[in-house]
């Protein structure tokens, strides 16, 4: 009789093993790859993110506005105590984005939307404390990550006594 | 009859299957821990939920810092929860609310710098959600008596800390 070969139990057991191992594998490089593609991505969005929330939030907390206006469909215009004039803008034919002197562009992949703002002022008034907030959001929406917003959110607090807002 | 000696017995066999299966497991484990790190670190403290909850501590300092300090101070409770800008602390309460529907929080907490005795106490609070727990494990200890915190989780799941 010839011995040579595998039983068949032997030969179930280890497709059975070797499947396995395979699997977990395979999910382990599947996720990695993932990993890898989104990663960089995600990351550069995230830090454009910061950056343009870093610049805009910054400037108006150091600075007092007085007058906050549109100059345009996607622009806005801070005018501060001191009468200069700081331009939000956005260029969403080159997806651009101009903060005063500053001026970033998005990557391919991610695009500007439309901004969105909201003036909320309450019903109370006082000589100090807050009593409006201004709201302004600018979209950023990516190809790889449709269910994802990577846009701006600006919020603005401030005393209706000093600060007049025309965004109609 | 000469007797075939090559391959393995069982139990070699069974032995070697265990070790690779154990290291894979281990492997595996391991790996899905740094992803869900990885994740995690895109929801803790960005620049935007940064600037949302400095929004938020612009309207305390304003509006009802001293109530809540005195507060905390005379519950046995070590945070407060203010999502619902409570008016029995703070003045302005539309304002507030207002301000907790445009930053898009889910639940602010007002306590202490040093968090440690917060942390052991949501250990067992069940209407505070895992993820916050985990939020609120990962702050660093600050030991500065005088200081408080604000802790705010938003609605799209991340989370923000800042001291006040």
């Amino acid at each position: 009789m010839n011995k040579k070969g595998f039983t068949l139990v032997e030969l179930l057991s280890s497709i059975v093993f070797v499947s396995l191992i395979a699997f977990v594998l395979i999910e382990i490089v599947m996720s990695l790859k993932n990993l890898y593609d989104t990663s960089g991505l995600k990351t550069e969005l995230l830090n454009k993110q910061g950056i343009i929330s870093n610049k805009i939030n910054s400037t108006l907390l150091t600075n007092s506005v007085v007058l906050v206006q549109r100059c345009g469909n996607e622009c806005i215009d801070f005018t501060m105590s001191d009468n200069s004039v700081i331009k939000l803008e956005i260029d969403i034919k080159n997806n651009i984005i101009s903060f005063g002197d500053y001026k970033t562009e998005l990557n391919q992949n991610s695009q500007f939307g439309q901004i969105r703002i909201n003036n909320i002022l309450s019903t109370f008034s006082h000589p100090t404390k807050f009593d409006g907030i201004l709201n302004i959001k600018i979209p950023i929406k990516s190809n790889n990550f449709e269910d994802k917003d990577f846009g701006i959110n600006i919020v603005y607090q401030y005393n209706s006594n000093y600060t007049t807002i025309n965004i109609d | 009859m000469k007797k075939n000696n090559s391959g393995f017995i069982l139990a070699e066999a069974i032995i070697v299957s265990t070790l690779a299966l154990t290291v894979l497991v281990v492997l595996y484990t391991q790996f899905n821990k740094i992803n869900r790190n990885y994740n995690i670190t895109f929801s803790y403290n960005s620049v935007e939920n940064i600037y949302a909850a400095n929004n938020f501590k612009m309207y305390l300092l304003k509006s009802g810092y001293d109530n809540l300090v005195s507060a905390l101070e005379s519950m046995p409770e070590r945070y407060l929860d203010i999502k619902s800008c409570p008016i029995e602390y703070l003045s302005e309460n539309s304002h507030c609310k207002n301000l907790v529907d445009v930053i898009s929080a889910k639940n602010i907490f007002f306590t202490n710098a040093d968090i440690m005795d917060l942390k052991k106490e949501i250990e067992n609070k069940t209407e505070i959600s895992f993820e916050m727990k985990e939020f609120i494990k990962s702050i660093s200890r600050n030991v500065n008596d005088d200081q408080y915190r604000l802790i705010i989780e938003f609605n799209d799941g991340s989370f923000a800390t800042i001291l006040i």
